[in-house]
């Protein structure tokens, strides 16, 4: 085809602009792209815990989300999160999920730990379950009643939460320290009056103790953080390996937001727990990965706690920024990262 | 396919294109608006969300009820926003932000007024009072937790509408965008395939145009399809046909003209030749303006040099014999009129030295305006000096002869009158009885040949005086005239049985007696020439043509041999078999030359079926 200098040229301007758009469109959508990892799954033991909190690490697992990260996650399965976070600590697990409240005694302690992510916040997870037939129709009547709970963990906190609520101390109760497995029982066998503990134990108790029982929930009093836990050193030295653990969390987060029935099946498939009681429960959790504020004012407010009712050496506010490790969150989904200081 | 057709489904396509692009953008613009909408209403809820924080912070350190009023109606506030935001936002994430925000505000509302419920259980509390402070931080912290998730959640929701928002604004930009390349694609695509077309369909024309514009007027552009060049290509065909056609018809045009100005040139050169050998002058006159333009013959017929003479009629007319200037204004007042096809004068100008030249002037008008009147006229003029003098010395001798003719007519009818007298009275006086015969026939042949001679002087005569007017010229009626010969001749018409035959007859312009001398002398002829078995028929018949009338006296007599029919017009001529004693052979001579003195000419001609027709025409 014959062209003239005006003709060819108006062509190149056209095409030019056509291939600038679509280069505009293509940068857009590469930008959405997922990145894929080649190469061997790198093994990795995540210590975690048949709680509803730890759903998304459950999802992770069951959709394949770990290894299309490239990552092979060992489990190791534990009741509760605090048993979790110290197979961290010693040195058994790489990742853990657990509450803040045992992260703050660790941190406490001394542990050199991060918490990279909170996969899990609640208002009503926690709760105290009691027998009315010892007399407890109301909060206030817990006075003076054995109530069960389990040392260092939001049990622990939640009952002095509570108590506060309604003008009590610990003082005037009388508090029995289990471990969360033996709460059940030893509610059931009159051992304690009430039992101060969290999902699923505490619906399944409710549950058991039918029309005997009585859930005294407070919103109002206490918000529970479920979070990702690792040891420091581990942290820093596979920035990477965190982060590809994270993504994969984050792609647990949109599959449980899309398909929560078939994240329930997972839930119940996974921790052999009846799925009536998961999707009972289910409406209570909200499954973010973030860093936010709550993390932060939980753990100053437990500290507080801890150190005003002696449950730490410590009289002094720890720096939790230093515990918790924003940069692999922040790396991947910097929307998550919503803490302020 | 016609270019208006390939134009119109151009514009077709380009339209609907144009058509369904506007719809995506109408709806994208809405996408727009409604996307910014949402970001005003988020960034409201977040603006809201600190408005609270600050009276949530005011109530905290004074623990004053107005704080806590307007703590209630920021929250109100903020419900009615939600209550917007749920109508105006769509989309799974933001409605579960929303259902957050729902939940955290109403938490934090229930959070509030226990904060507020216990600070009054604070002012009375006692004994446990540190629980209650206690709690109160506790609930502080739980407040806090909460605003900062609706912090965050309105945070959310304000960057997810930012990001509609920009996520709008780049497919409006890029519809925008595709927009202006299908427009520009549209055009441009169309701009060349046309041109490209164009181009392609209009070099053959460019070049058939070209290549008949060079000459080669035999070239026919191709024409193949059926669009507009083909109709342009068959019209400059059938124009180029038809320029060649005229182009034939201009060469045969121009080589005829050609011939016609070499004609003419050397017509023009004849002419001047003639000219020079005739030694005329020419004159050309411009009416209007005067001026009068003459060669150099024209003064010399003068005496004077050509630059000796202004070129104006006026100066002309001075020259010009004033007895004569009257008959050539009147000549001229004809032919201006349109009454004589030529302006023709004889007349004499004044020489140089003072005598009179005579001057024999022709000419004709050769440009009329539009109102008819005259503008051009050109001529020639001869000096006829000369001729004059000699038609002068003519006419005196003519008029000598006349004179002598007359005279000697005179002299000679009266001795033959007085021969027939005495020759009557002898007759009478001596008784016929005494007369031998001899005498009497000595006496016939002398009464006959006076009566002949008589009849001779007398045609001599008229012969002589025919070429003059013998009364006034006038338009006569020639009916008149041949009722009354007819009438003279009745006794003649009786004994020969001849029949006169005439209808209407045109008038002429001639005097009367020579009209009737004419009519005389033809009867005469027909009924002296009759057929000897024969009735006699006479038949007289005229015409006008061209100002003239053409006569006609037909008869059925013996008529005239061809090769006598010239010779009988000659003076004492008569056809040798007719010879008749009553005939002086001089009446044809009389008629030639009364008619050619009034112009006109006369001939013999055969009467189809036999007989003799003499032709002659004569002023109408």
């Amino acid at each position: 085809m014959i062209l003239f200098a005006w003709e060819r040229h108006t062509l190149q301007a056209i095409t030019f602009m056509l291939i600038a758009a679509l280069m505009g469109c293509q940068k857009s959508s590469s930008d959405n792209a997922e990145q894929r990892v080649a190469g061997p799954l790198q093994k990795i033991t995540a210590a975690y815990t048949n709680q509803p909190q730890s759903t998304l690490v459950h999802v992770a697992t069951a959709k394949g989300y770990f290894v299309e990260e490239g990552l092979d996650v060992q489990a190791l399965m534990h009741t509760y999160g605090k048993a979790a976070l110290q197979s961290v600590i010693d040195n058994k697990a790489d990742f853990a999920t657990v509450a803040e409240t045992p992260v703050m005694f660790n941190v406490l302690k001394g542990e050199k730990i991060f918490v990279i992510a909170n996969i899990e916040a609640s208002s009503m997870n926690n709760a105290i379950v009691a027998r009315k037939d010892v007399g407890i129709a109301s909060p206030g009547d817990l006075k003076g009643k054995r109530i069960g709970y389990t040392p260092g963990t939001t049990s622990d906190f939640f009952l002095d939460s509570l108590l506060t609520a309604n003008g009590l101390t610990r003082k005037e109760i009388q508090p029995v320290a289990l471990k969360p497995e033996e709460l059940q029982d030893a509610i059931m066998a009159k051992q304690v009056d009430a039992v101060s503990t969290w999902n699923y134990p505490l619906t399944q108790i409710s549950r058991l103790l039918g029309a005997d029982g009585t859930i005294f929930y407070d919103r109002e009093i206490y918000t529970e953080t479920f979070n990702i836990a690792a040891r420091q050193d581990f942290v820093l030295k596979n920035p990477e390996t965190v982060k590809r653990f994270l993504r994969a969390l984050i792609k647990a987060e949109v599959f449980v937001a899309h398909n929560p029935d078939e994240a329930q099946t997972i839930m119940s498939a996974a921790t052999k727990i009846d799925k009536d009681l998961i999707h009972e429960v289910w409406d209570v959790f909200n499954y973010h990965v973030v860093l936010d504020q709550i993390l932060l004012i939980t753990l100053e407010d437990e500290t507080r706690w801890a150190i005003q009712n002696k449950l730490t050496d410590r009289t002094d506010m720890p720096d939790y920024l230093s515990f918790i490790h924003l940069d692999s969150l922040k790396a991947i989904a910097p929307e998550a990262i919503r803490m302020n200081r | 396919m016609r270019i208006a057709t390939r134009l119109r489904i151009t514009s077709t396509v380009t339209i609907f294109s144009l058509i369904v692009l506007a719809s995506v953008l109408t709806w994208s613009l809405l996408e727009f608006k409604s996307a910014k909408n949402d970001y005003v209403l988020a960034d409201a809820i977040k603006v809201n969300f600190f408005e609270s924080a600050s009276f949530r912070d005011q109530y905290f350190l004074y623990r004053e009820d107005r704080a806590r009023v307007l703590w209630d109606e920021s929250k109100d506030t903020a419900e009615q926003l939600l209550l917007q935001a749920d109508q105006q936002f769509y989309g799974a994430l933001n409605r579960q932000a929303l259902e957050r925000l729902h939940r955290n505000i109403e938490d934090s509302s229930a959070i509030f007024h226990r904060i507020v419920s216990n600070t009054v259980t604070l002012k009375t509390a006692a004994s446990n009072r540190h629980v209650y402070e206690e709690l109160d931080k506790r609930l502080f912290s739980q407040l806090l937790l909460k605003a900062a998730t609706i912090r965050d959640v309105a945070t959310v929701l304000k960057d997810s509408s930012a990001q509609r928002v920009e996520q709008t604004y780049k497919h409006l930009a890029i519809i925008i965008g595709l927009f202006a390349v299908t427009l520009a694609l549209a055009t441009v695509v169309t701009s060349i395939q046309l041109g490209r077309l164009i181009r392609k369909r209009l070099a053959p024309l460019h070049d058939g145009a070209r290549r008949v514009a060079d000459g080669d007027m035999g070239y026919r552009i191709r024409c193949d399809g059926s669009d507009e060049f083909t109709e342009l290509a068959l019209s400059i065909n059938a124009m180029t046909e038809s320029l060649q056609m005229s182009t034939r018809q201009l060469e045969a045009e121009i080589s005829a003209h050609n011939s016609v100005e070499m004609a003419l040139s050397n017509s023009e050169e004849r002419f001047q030749m003639a000219l020079s050998g005739a030694d005329m002058a020419t004159w050309d006159w411009h009416i209007p303006s005067g001026v009068l333009i003459f060669n150099d013959r024209w003064a010399e017929i003068q005496g004077y040099s050509p630059e000796a003479l202004a070129q104006s009629v006026e100066s002309w007319e001075m020259c010009v014999c004033p007895d004569d200037m009257p008959q050539i204004r009147e000549k001229f007042d004809r032919h201006f009129k349109r009454e004589t096809s030529i302006y023709e004068s004889e007349h004499r100008v004044r020489h140089k030295d003072g005598h009179w030249v005579w001057v024999q002037s022709r000419g004709k008008v050769i440009e009329w305006d539009s109102e008819g009147k005259p503008l051009h006229a050109m001529g020639t003029s001869l000096d006829i000096t000369e001729r004059k003098r000699i038609e002068d010395k003519l006419l005196r001798a003519h008029a000598e002869l006349e004179q002598f003719t007359r005279i000697a007519a005179h002299h000679l009818q009266e001795p033959t009158r007085r021969l027939v007298s005495f020759t009557q009275r002898l007759r009478t006086q001596i008784p016929d009885e005494q007369l031998t015969e001899e005498a009497k026939a000595s006496l016939h042949f002398i009464e006959q040949g006076a009566t002949r001679q008589s009849a001779l002087v007398r045609d001599i005569q008229l012969y002589m005086s025919a070429d003059q007017p013998r009364s006034t010229m006038e338009k006569v009626a020639v009916v008149d005239v041949l009722t009354k010969l007819l009438e003279q001749k009745a006794s003649l018409l009786r004994e020969t049985g001849a029949q006169v035959d005439y209808d209407t007859l045109p008038a002429v312009f001639i005097d009367r007696p020579r009209l009737q001398d004419i009519l005389s002398i033809l009867l005469d002829n027909a009924l002296r020439y009759r057929h000897p078995t024969l009735t006699t028929h006479i038949r007289i018949s005229g015409e006008l043509n061209a100002g003239r009338v053409v006569y006609r006296v037909a008869d059925n007599g013996v008529g005239i041999p061809v090769e006598y029919r010239e010779r009988v017009f000659g003076v004492f001529e008569r056809l040798q078999v007719h010879e008749d004693q009553n005939s002086t052979g001089i009446g044809l001579a009389i008629v030639r030359r009364i008619i050619e003195s009034c112009g006109g000419s006369v001939s013999l001609h055969e009467t189809p079926g036999g007989g003799t027709t003499v032709l002659f025409d004569l002023p109408g």
